[in-house]
Order: C-alpha cells, then sequence, then structure tokens
C-alpha cells in the first residue's frame, strides 16, 4: 500500500466509532433487506397451498412494514455515518491542503497557475471523497448483499442459482470495460467544451478587430466547426453511455428469463413452489446492483488513488522557506543592511550583484531604477519572501534568518506593486486582520488620503470592495493599501511603486502624513517619479541589478548621470502639462454660447 | 438596452412559461420528425416494460400454476342457476348438470364471497388435461391411463377434457406426470422465448431512442448556439462595452448546454415516466380493478412524499453549491492575494477564516445528507406498504377467485415499477426550472438588436471602391448623454494624404477612429467619405475597405499566418511572406520556432509589444486597404525593433489615406496634416513646418516630448 493512502487509513482511525456505526448500519439493512422476499414467498405458499388460512398474511404484512421501518433507521444510520465521515475527510483534507499552501514559498506562486490549484482543491478532493464515501458503501453495501441474496437462493434452489449466475458477471465486466472508456470519452467531450468557451472567450474579447476586419462570417465558421466536433464527440461518448444501462437492463432481464424457464419448469414438475419461484425473481433484482457496483467501484477507485497521488504530491513539498533552527521573534528597531548581496532566481543569472547599503533607523530611501532593475527583489528579500544568501541582510544588525518569519514579516508593512484587495469591506481590507477600532481606520484612512472617497460611498467603510461590492480605481484601491501598510504600526514601511496611480499632489500629502506621523520609522520608497524620490534622504540608483549611482537629491543632480536624465525629462512633461492647461482655458473662453444652447435641444 | 437581467444571475423563477417555450419550440421543429420518432421509441419502451411483467402473469397462469375449481352449483335455485351460468358462459365448462369448472380468478367477488357461503365451491385444485394438446403415442397412453383409472379424473361434458385434483395429479407416477405437464413446459419455454426477443429488440430500441435523442438535442443545441454567437458578434460596440467577457461566453456556453435538457431529459424522459405510470395504471386497473384502487392507496402519499423531499433536497443543494462556490471563491482569492498574506504574517487568520467557511460547506452537506437520507426510508417504506397491502388484500382475491396468482405476482412487479418514474418527474421539475432561467437570459440577449437593425440596406452603399477622402464637418459626440468627447472638430485629409492627431490622453484622438469604423454614431455635424456622408455607407462595407491597427494588437490563438491573413482564404502564404517582409516583420517571425507555424497563445503573451506591432502592420498591409487607420503604441519597444517599426510603417502608409494616432516625431513629421487635439477640441492643424512657426502648443510639444526622440534615434 503507498504512502499516500495511510492519509486515508489514518482519517478512518480517526473516525472508527462512527464507521463502526455505520457498519452496523449497513448489516441491519442488508440482512433486513433479504427478509422481505422470504415474507413475500411464505405468504404465496400459504394461498396456494392453504388457502384458507389466508388471514395469516395480514401478519406477514405486519412484519414488512416493522422491517421496513427497521430498514429505513438503519439506512439512514449507514448513510449519515458513513457518508458522512467522507464528507469530514473532504473537510479535513481541505483544510490541510489549504493550510500548506499558504506555507509555500512565493517562488512556488510564480510557477504554479492559482487555476492548476483550484482543479486540485475541487475535482481531485471531490474524486477522493467519493472513494472514501461512496466507493466504501458500494463494496460493503454489494459484497454483504451479493452473500446474503446467493445464500437465500442457494437455500431455494441450488442449481437455478447456478444458471442465474451464469449472466450476472457479464454485467461487471461490462461496467468494468465501458466506466473507463465513458470516462475518456467524457473527457474528450469536455475537452471540446472548452474549445467552444476559449473560442467564444477570445471572439468576444476581440470584438473590436472582428468587427473592423469584417470577420464575423468566418468567425462564425470556425466556431461551427468547433461545434461540430463537439456534436462529434458527444455522440462518441453517447455510443457509450447509450449502451450501458441497455445492456445491464437486458442482462438482468436475461435471468428474468432464466428465472421464468427453469424455475418455471421447475415450479411445473413440482420441484419448487410458486412461492420460491417469485422469492426467486425479488432476489436476482437484488443482486443486479451489487453487480454494477463491483465494475463501478473499481473505476471511482482508481480516480481516487490518482487525485490522492495528486493532491499527496503538493502535500508533500516541503516549504523552502520556513524558520531557521534557534530563530525568535524579535522587537525590530529598523536599520537594515545590505552586505555584498547576490542574488539569483532558481540559480539562474544573477538579478542582485554585490548590493551593500546601510538605512540607519528612521531613515528614507528612495530607490529608482528602469523597469527590471530588481529593485522589487531587493525589498522582497528584507521580510524573506524570497530567501536572500546566509549573512547578506540584516536587520539592526541581525541576520534576518536568526528571526522567526512571523515576527520578522509582522513588522515589516509592505505596499505591494500590484495592489491586492480582498473582497471584504474597506474596513477589513484596512484592519486585514488586526483589531483596529473604527476611527482608528478613519485616522489611517485620513493619513493615506482615501478618506474623502469612502465617505462618498453609500455604506462608507464597511462598502465591499471587488465584484460584489465597488470597483475602486487603480488610485484608490492603491491609497486603501497603504492605509493597510500603516495600519500595521510597522517600524519597517515599504512602499513598491505604490504611489504611481495617485496624483503628484494627493502623493506629497501621504508623503507628508507619513513623515509627520511616524518619523520614527525606517521606509523604503521604490519610485519613477523624481518628485516622491526627491523627498528620501538617500536615494539608489539601480540598473542590471547593481547600484549605480547614489546619494541625496541635490547630490544627484550634480552628478550629472541618469538620475538627472530623468530629473529633467520630468521637469519638462510638468512645464507641458501647465502650457496646454492654460492654451484649454483660453479655447474654452472662445467657445461661442449659441453653439451649446444648440446641443442642450439635442439631448 | 435593457441590462437589468444582469443582476439576476442565479435567479430561478417559473417552472414553465409558455411564451419562452413556443420560442424554444422553435428551434426544435426542424428535427420534428426525429423528436417523434424518439417519443414513438420512448413509447414503445414504456410498452414493452410494462409487457414484461404481463408475460409472467401468463406463465404462471397458464402453464405453471394449476388453479380451476370445480363449483356445485345444486345449493342455488334454478334460475339463479341458469343466471350465473348465463353470464359466466364462456368461462364455465360443465362436468355434469350441476358441477361445473371455472378458469381462475374469473369470478366477481360478490359471487365468489356467495358461492363460498354457500358451500359451493368445492376445496381442492383441478388440472384441466386436454386430450387434443397431446401427440401421439403420449396421447393413447393418457387415454389408457383415464380408461384403467390410473388417472383419476372428471371427465368433462367437452370431449377429450378431463379435470384432475391436483393431490391426485402429484400422486401419479413422475414418468406420467412429466407427460402430462409438458405441454405446460412448452408453455413456459415460448413465453419465454417471447420474452427474450422484447428483451433483445428493445435493447436496440433503448439504444436508438438514446441516441436519437441526444442527436436532436446536440443539434438544437448547436443551432441555438451558433444562432446566438453570431448575434452577440453583430451587437454594438457599446454592448461589449458594458458585459464583461465571461458572462456572455456563460450564456453561449453553460446557458445552451442547460437548454439540451428541455428537449432531451424534459421533452421525452417526462413524457415517458408519463406514459409508463399511466400505462401501468391502465394494466393495472384491467387486471383487477379493485386490487388496483386499493394500490393506488400509496400513490398520493409517495407523489405528496417525494414532492416535498425533492423540494428540501433542491433546497439543499443549491445551499451546497453555494458553499462550494464560496469555497472556491476563498481559494481563488486567497491564493492571489497569498502574497500579500504571507508579506503581512496573516496566514493564521486567513487559515481560520477558511476553515469557518469550509465547516459551513460541511454544515450544507450534512444538511443534504439528511434530507436525502430521510426520504429513502420513506419510500422504502411505502413501497413495502404496498407489498403487504397487495398480499393481503390480493392474496384474500385471489382465495376468492376474483383475481390469479400470476396477477397478483404481476401486481409486485409493476409496484417496484411505479418509483421511478415520479422520482424522476420530480426531479425533472428542477431541471426545468433552470432551464427556463437559462432560455429568458439567452433570449434577453436575442432581443438585444443588432448594430445594423436600423440601416435600410436597400439605400447603402455597399459596392464599389473609396477613393479616401475624410471630411469632418462639425462633428460633436459623446459616448454618454452629454459629456461630449469631441466638440465642434473638422478637418479633411485628401486621398492618399496621411493626417496625424497629436495630444495627450483623453483628447479624442481614438475616438475619432471609433466614428470612422461606425463603432459609433455622432450626435451632430456630418462625416463625410468621398464627399458622401458616413451613414450612407454599410458598416460592413466601409470597415472592409479599410484597415485599422489599435495600439493593444489583439492576437488570435493559432499561428502567425492565421494572425495576418485572419480568416481570409484569399491571402496566399506568398502574400503573406510578402508584406511581412515589407513592412519588416519577417525578420523576428523567422526566429521564432516554427516561424509562420509559430503558434501564438491567446492573447500573445509571448511575442513583445513591439513584435505585435509589426505582426498588426502584416495583418493591415496584406488587406491593401484603400484607409488606413492606426494607432500607435505608446509602450517603451527597444531601439532595435523601433527601427523595424520606422520603416515598416513607411510601407504601409504609402499610397493610401491614413489617419494616425501619432506618438512618433517621425511619424508626424512625414504627415501632410497634423492635428492637435486637446480636451475633444481642434486646437491647431497645419503641417510640421507651419506648426513650428506658429509656435503654439504644438511647438511646445516639440520642443518637451519629440525633441528628445529627435534626440535619441
Amino acid at each position: 500500500m503507498s504512502e499516500s493512502f495511510h492519509i486515508i487509513i489514518n482519517y478512518f482511525k480517526r473516525y472508527r466509532r462512527n464507521f463502526f456505526l455505520g457498519i452496523i448500519g449497513l448489516l441491519l439493512v442488508d440482512g433486513l433487506q433479504i427478509i422481505i422476499p422470504w415474507i413475500v414467498r411464505g405468504s404465496i405458499d400459504l394461498l396456494t397451498n392453504h388457502p384458507e388460512d389466508y388471514r395469516k398474511i395480514l401478519w406477514n404484512g405486519f412484519h414488512i412494514l416493522l422491517i421496513s421501518i427497521g430498514i429505513g433507521l438503519s439506512r439512514f444510520m449507514w448513510r449519515y455515518f458513513i457518508i458522512g465521515i467522507s464528507r469530514r475527510i473532504e473537510m479535513d483534507l481541505r483544510n490541510s491542503f489549504y493550510k500548506h499552501l499558504q506555507a509555500l514559498p512565493y517562488s512556488y506562486y510564480d510557477r504554479t497557475s492559482v487555476g492548476d490549484l483550484m482543479a486540485h482543491a475541487t475535482n481531485d478532493l471531490e474524486a477522493i471523497r467519493m472513494m472514501c464515501g461512496m466507493a466504501v458503501i458500494a463494496t460493503l453495501d454489494s459484497g454483504l448483499l451479493m452473500v446474503a441474496s446467493l445464500v437465500m437462493m442457494f437455500t431455494i434452489n441450488p442449481g437455478l442459482t447456478g444458471f442465474v449466475l451464469i449472466p450476472l458477471p457479464v454485467i461487471t465486466f461490462i461496467v468494468l470495460r465501458l466506466g473507463p472508456l465513458m470516462h475518456t470519452r467524457f473527457r474528450d467531450v469536455q475537452a471540446r467544451f472548452s474549445d467552444i468557451s476559449e473560442k467564444a472567450q477570445e471572439t468576444f474579447a476581440g470584438i473590436r478587430v472582428v468587427k473592423s476586419y469584417v470577420q464575423e462570417n468566418q468567425e462564425c465558421s470556425n466556431f461551427k466547426l468547433i461545434n461540430q466536433t463537439y456534436i462529434d464527440d458527444n455522440m462518441r461518448l453517447v455510443k457509450v453511455w447509450g449502451l450501458l444501462h441497455p445492456l445491464i437492463w437486458t442482462i438482468g432481464g436475461l435471468c428474468g428469463v432464466i428465472i421464468l424457464f427453469a424455475g418455471g419448469g421447475r415450479v411445473i414438475d413440482g420441484r419448487m413452489t410458486i412461492g420460491d419461484f417469485v422469492a426467486f425473481n425479488s432476489y436476482l433484482g437484488i443482486l443486479v446492483w451489487p453487480m454494477i457496483a463491483v465494475g463501478w467501484v473499481v473505476n471511482i477507485y482508481q480516480r481516487g488513488r490518482a487525485s490522492l497521488d495528486r493532491i499527496y504530491a503538493i502535500l508533500n513539498l516541503k516549504p523552502e522557506i520556513r524558520n531557521e533552527p534557534g530563530a525568535e521573534s524579535v522587537e525590530i528597531m529598523g536599520e537594515i543592511e545590505f552586505r555584498h548581496l547576490s542574488f539569483s532566481y532558481n540559480n539562474h543569472k544573477p538579478v542582485l550583484r554585490d548590493v551593500s547599503l546601510k538605512i540607519p533607523k528612521g531613515q528614507w530611501l528612495a530607490v529608482m531604477g528602469p523597469t527590471g532593475s530588481s529593485k522589487t527583489t531587493l525589498v522582497n528579500l528584507i521580510s524573506r519572501l524570497y530567501d536572500p544568501p546566509p549573512g547578506t541582510v540584516f536587520i539592526d544588525g541581525r541576520d534576518i534568518r536568526s528571526i522567526t518569519l512571523e515576527s520578522l514579516r509582522e513588522q515589516i508593512a509592505h505596499v505591494p506593486q500590484q495592489t491586492f484587495l480582498f473582497s471584504d469591506s474597506i474596513s477589513n481590507n484596512i484592519r486585514f486582520g488586526k483589531d483596529l477600532p473604527e476611527d482608528q481606520v478613519e485616522t489611517l484612512a485620513h493619513m493615506a488620503r482615501i478618506y474623502e472617497d469612502v465617505d462618498h460611498f453609500p455604506d462608507r467603510f464597511e462598502t465591499l470592495v471587488g465584484e460584489r461590492g465597488v470597483t475602486l480605481s487603480g488610485g484608490q484601491k492603491q491609497r486603501v493599501a497603504i492605509a493597510r501598510a500603516l495600519a500595521a504600526d510597522a517600524p519597517i514601511l515599504i512602499f513598491d511603486d505604490a504611489l504611481s496611480a495617485v496624483d503628484t499632489e494627493t502623493e506629497e500629502a501621504i508623503v507628508e502624513n507619513i513623515r509627520r506621523t511616524a518619523s520614527d520609522r525606517t521606509v523604503i520608497l521604490i519610485s519613477h517619479r523624481v518628485s516622491t524620490a526627491r523627498e528620501a534622504d538617500w536615494i539608489v540608483f539601480i540598473e542590471e541589478g547593481s547600484i549605480i549611482e547614489q546619494g541625496t537629491h541635490s547630490q544627484l543632480v550634480a552628478m550629472k548621470g541618469r538620475y538627472r536624465e530623468i530629473f529633467e525629462h520630468q521637469r519638462l512633461v510638468e512645464e507641458l502639462e501647465q502650457v496646454t492647461e492654460l492654451s484649454m482655458l483660453q479655447l474654452q473662453d472662445a467657445e461661442s454660447p449659441e453653439n451649446s444652447g444648440d446641443l442642450n435641444d439635442l439631448s | 438596452m435593457t441590462l437589468d437581467y444582469l443582476s439576476r444571475e442565479d435567479d430561478l423563477g417559473k417552472v414553465y412559461d409558455s411564451r419562452i417555450m413556443r420560442r424554444l419550440f422553435r428551434y426544435a421543429r426542424p428535427y420534428s420528425g426525429w423528436l417523434l420518432l424518439a417519443l414513438l421509441m420512448a413509447a414503445l419502451m414504456s410498452a414493452s416494460q410494462i409487457l414484461l411483467p404481463y408475460l409472467s402473469k401468463i406463465g404462471i397462469d397458464s402453464y405453471i400454476v394449476v388453479k380451476d375449481r370445480l363449483l356445485d352449483l345444486s345449493p342455488l335455485s334454478d334460475d339463479e342457476r341458469t343466471d350465473f351460468v348465463g353470464r359466466y358462459k364462456d368461462r364455465l365448462i360443465a362436468v355434469s348438470d350441476i358441477r361445473y369448472v371455472i378458469r381462475d380468478g374469473v369470478m366477481d367477488p360478490a359471487d365468489a364471497v356467495r358461492l363460498e357461503n354457500l358451500g359451493a365451491i368445492l376445496s381442492g385444485n383441478y388440472y384441466r388435461l386436454d386430450l387434443a394438446r397431446y401427440d401421439e403415442p403420449v396421447r393413447s397412453r393418457l387415454q389408457s391411463g383415464l380408461n384403467s383409472g390410473l388417472i383419476e379424473a372428471i371427465p368433462a361434458k367437452v370431449t377429450d377434457r378431463y379435470y384432475v385434483e391436483s393431490t391426485d395429479l402429484s400422486h401419479l407416477p413422475e414418468d406420467l406426470k412429466r407427460l402430462i405437464r409438458k405441454p405446460d413446459r412448452m408453455g413456459v419455454r415460448d413465453i419465454a422465448l417471447v420474452y427474450l426477443g422484447i428483451l433483445v429488440i428493445s435493447l436496440g430500441i433503448m439504444f436508438f431512442q438514446v441516441y436519437v435523442m441526444a442527436w436532436v438535442g446536440q443539434k438544437i443545441m448547436f443551432d441555438i448556439r451558433l444562432e446566438l454567437f453570431n448575434h452577440i458578434q453583430r451587437l454594438h460596440i457599446r454592448f461589449f462595452n458594458n458585459q464583461p467577457t465571461g458572462r456572455l461566453v456563460t450564456r453561449v456556453t453553460n446557458d445552451v448546454n442547460v437548454l439540451n435538457e428541455v428537449f432531451t431529459s424534459i421533452l421525452v424522459e417526462m413524457l415517458k415516466n408519463l406514459l409508463m405510470l399511466a400505462g401501468i395504471i391502465i394494466v393495472m386497473l384491467k387486471l383487477a380493478p379493485r386490487l388496483a384502487l386499493v394500490t393506488f392507496c400509496i400513490l398520493p402519499p409517495m407523489i405528496a412524499v417525494t414532492w416535498f423531499f425533492k423540494r428540501k433536497m433542491r433546497d439543499a443543494y443549491r445551499e451546497v453549491r453555494k458553499k462550494i462556490a464560496l469555497i472556491n471563491a476563498t481559494i481563488a482569492e486567497h491564493l492571489s492575494g497569498i502574497k500579500i498574506i504571507q508579506a503581512f504574517a496573516r496566514e493564521t487568520l486567513h487559515f481560520q477564516k477558511f476553515m469557518d467557511i469550509n465547516r459551513q460547506a460541511y454544515v450544507a452537506n450534512m444538511r443534504e445528507l439528511v434530507t436525502q437520507s430521510l426520504f429513502s426510508p420513506f419510500v422504502v417504506f411505502l413501497e413495502n406498504l404496498g407489498i403487504a397491502l397487495i398480499l393481503y388484500y390480493g392474496g384474500g382475491q385471489v382465495v376468492q377467485q376474483s383475481i390469479t396468482l400470476g396477477t397478483l405476482v404481476a401486481f409486485l412487479s409493476y409496484l417496484s415499477m411505479f418509483f421511478g418514474p415520479v422520482r424522476d418527474i420530480a426531479e425533472k421539475f428542477n431541471i426545468m426550472q433552470s432551464a427556463m432561467a437559462s432560455s429568458e437570459r439567452i433570449f434577453q440577449i436575442m432581443d438585444v438588436e443588432e448594430e445594423d437593425s436600423l440601416d435600410d440596406h436597400t439605400r447603402l452603399i455597399s459596392e464599389g471602391d473609396l477613393r479616401g477622402d475624410i471630411e469632418f464637418q462639425e462633428v460633436w459626440f459623446a459616448y454618454n448623454d452629454e459629456e461630449w468627447v469631441l466638440r465642434d472638430v473638422s478637418f479633411s485629409v485628401k486621398a492618399g494624404e496621411t493626417i496625424a492627431f497629436v495630444g495627450a490622453t483623453g483628447s479624442g484622438k481614438t475616438t475619432i477612429i471609433n466614428l470612422l469604423t461606425r463603432f459609433y454614431t455622432i450626435q451632430k455635424g456630418q462625416i463625410l467619405i468621398d464627399g458622401r456622408n458616413i451613414e450612407n455607407y454599410d458598416r460592413r462595407f466601409i470597415r472592409r475597405k479599410m484597415a485599422i491597427v489599435l495600439q493593444d494588437v489583439f492576437l488570435f490563438a493559432g499561428d502567425i499566418r492565421r494572425n495576418i491573413r485572419l480568416n481570409n482564404q484569399a491571402i496566399t502564404d506568398e502574400t503573406i511572406l510578402k508584406v511581412a517582409n515589407q513592412v519588416n516583420a519577417h525578420k523576428f517571425i523567422e526566429r521564432l520556432d516554427c516561424g509562420y507555424d509559430h503558434v501564438v497563445k491567446e492573447g500573445g503573451a509571448t511575442l513583445s509589444q513591439g513584435q505585435r506591432q509589426l505582426l498588426a502592420f502584416a495583418r493591415a498591409l496584406a488587406l491593401d486597404p484603400s484607409l488606413l487607420i492606426l494607432d500607435e503604441a505608446t509602450a517603451n519597444i527597444d531601439s532595435e525593433t523601433e527601427s523595424w517599426i520606422q520603416k515598416g510603417l513607411d510601407t504601409l502608409l504609402r499610397n493610401r489615406t491614413a489617419l494616425v494616432v501619432a506618438h512618433r516625431l517621425s511619424t508626424i513629421k512625414k504627415a501632410d496634416k497634423i492635428v492637435v487635439l486637446h480636451k475633444g477640441l481642434v486646437c491647431e492643424t497645419g503641417n510640421h513646418q507651419t506648426l513650428l512657426a506658429k509656435q503654439g502648443i504644438y511647438y511646445k510639444l516639440y520642443q518637451l516630448q519629440f525633441k528628445k526622440q529627435e534626440k535619441g534615434v
């Protein structure tokens, strides 16, 4: 038995009490179920042999009703307990899966798509649940029923049982053979269905091109083609499942024919009673299900095992970034230092080369540089989102690897480049798990200059973000993210190009607010704007992973290097803005009043 | 345009809406022949399924069970006797003047009770021995047996018929007994063969029915899907601005699939189930009206219970679905935001949230499980109640001679056939509800008018050539109400000229392009093409005559060739090669894996912005349009690609009218005319030299933005 299977075994051990109760229920159901045809048999024989006593059947009927109450209760019992266990296992497994995913590092998510993980969390867990629930039940149930009804049939008439047993296993064989075939064809159909989806997605997303190049008819015929294959694959599937059920039905019927012929003959010859004949038919009806179940269980089991292996493979991934032995949680003051830091992702070519830099506590550092110059990498290393080599990154003179991940990350507040907000209320997004009073949230919102925007929403801070609520603009999102970072009240604050969607004026106000209220915090600002950078105590300019210029704003401007170039360009752009604004005003004054009057009539 | 249905995604409305149904059935009309055939086969299926227990009944009554009864009518008065004999004429066989043998199970219960009370029904079952059923020499042997008294029998007043009491029969020597019962065994064999035949034929019919039905369903789905897809494509561009693409895709995919159910499972299955129920009821009533009525007592509670639980189960299931969707949404969101969760060390908090949702799902699942598990005991109980009723009440009737044992056994079979159809019908109602909701959503889109629905196609110009003269005359335009995006814009371009639009974002440059393609209609002023109002042209005609290159190049899934020629098969591989060379795209294409066969993923993530621009140039040039509209890419492009684009552009612009939203100084300088726009207003018009000389906005722009480019290149 493979390792992955032990997970399941352990779960069953954990829920053994319920499992045991479920089994008892199952035994009861199957045992009781078998009795009813026996009572019917007795009643019919009574009718033929002792018609004068037929009133005794009333008692039989009464027994049947009592038994069916028993069946009902026990059936409820096993369903509740055993299927319940499978639901519990699904929940538990989903929890561990989720917890494990949380511990996997950034680098894992760089190479794994959320869609893939979702597929595991849904399809694979479902397959495992089916294996733990339905397959377990079907195995036990069909096994028990099969044995019990065969015993009964043998008791009635061994010879006839032998005859009937010939076609029955064919059912198992058919399910076993057609099941997987159906599965693969079904997968084909699903794949074709995604093709349709993709094609529609593409056409609707590219509708401008489709329309401008007058491609509607051709797109339609392409779409038609895909749909045709979808039909074809569907019909291939229908050929299998359209056959499965009728085949089973027919083979069941075939056994009926045998009973009618051979059983009827035996009744005629007096070797069997008519009651036996009827009971035999009932037992046959009971026996068909286990035959189907056997084939079915094998299929579920195979699929469940494959899914279990896939889940297990993920659960078995060791989180690459974790607390080093001896790591302790410390209170961070805020001094950051990089010592000859070189870093590369997965042993590819280095993205940071020999970076040495010291940021004293309470200082502001601005990082500038073109896209792709590894600015983000540099700040991500401070909170060990990626792991820097030992002895390269220090906080308060301590190698960050000697600090526990939780305490390290809790004391570094991050405003990432790509703002991610959760679909929750704005206030919960700002709190982000911290227990802050309402007025504190509002203060933070003021600081991040988002208060007025939020104030305009009908539900104010309780407004939901995202699909079910308001769609925030890029700038608004960034400001909420800033408030969230401020809420963390951390000694180190990192803004990773986090003011890009905010206009210059607001940006200045935010920076000023932070300066005023949190003067003792160490701040790292990644920015493309000189106007932001010049606020910092120290500026570094990074290109291709190395610091090529550093100094204060005036020093760098004096240097006439890359920083100076950018500085000048940005100043020109600002000037243009002013010039056009001015000419716009002049033009608007010239706009004739009667013209706009006409237009009002139009609407 | 009604868009309010967007909020009703999960709304489940009526089970049946005749308006929607009528509309749906229009799609079924082309296949009505096949549908009828499938229905007919479904009816046949039901009939054969009902027939099988009946066959067993015949087997039991005619061959297997020995059960004729001997009546002594002496306690009856003469009149009563004549009346009785008269009423049962065909089913009574006289063995003497007052003694008759009556076929099993034919007596009216009232008569049966009366005769029983009078002691007119003699005890013992009798086997009818018809000598005519036996061939020689068996017949002689039986005759001699009868004559010798070896076989004790009562001769009937009909020739060659005797009645043997069943215990006497069983005491006969084994071989003789077998000889006597041989015709019965043959009869059972024949019935078994008929049974087998029906099974085999049913197998064929069943498969064929499923197949035909699936095919019809697929075809209808195909038609609806194609129509919907084509319709959506032809909707106004405005529609797409307001509509998430994903939602439209759902309409075309999932919603159409739900419709399939209407025809396959609902229409046919529902009818089949109804036929089955009706058939069973009729057969039962025919066989034994009283017993049937007694058995039907379980029907009302059964229907009520099924109805009640199916509703409960549907609600429970819906709750489960909601929770599962919540779990999925949560996992998806938390994984998308995993980096921020990790950066803030909020794993525990989110894990707790997740556990809570996961537990909610578990609770919902268990609720569904309990509902489901409660349902089945009720069904089991009712079914067994039915068995008990049939055994007790039917047993009495068997004893009283009103029904045969075979009938009783058949009733037991029919009872078990009741439950399936009732359950199915209840289930179909749920499906029906979601199908109605889906159809409604589909038809709502179908009812949105296509962009050219108001055009009078007979009067529109849709043929011929375009020279390419374009003129805007005092054009005012707003996307919404009165938020003017273009204010009083006028300019003109002569055929073959290039006009460049310059201005900041939001100045209205892109809007001008949208107007020329007739994606939108202006509110005031007019746009002339070759001196005629643009509204006199068929939109598709104009679009065919022009090529548009947008900033954001949209690439289709497929290879490079497909992305250049789109779907136009008239564009040969040679042409593709030629145009790719002309716009300088050839070099980079060659460097890709598989060259022109390089497969572009949707969105074209594997290609750089510059490469995509070049591809779009090739796409435009392959069309050889009389009018070119170009929105230059603003994104940073590496200098090598930049120079390629520069050259490609020159080829593209040569000898045709071109409207360019320009970002490159080189493009602007070469333009015959430059229009400087700001906030929807034309600020300056002229060419590079005259505008520079004017020292207005363009001059400033040049100083600040473009001069640097000039230095750079």
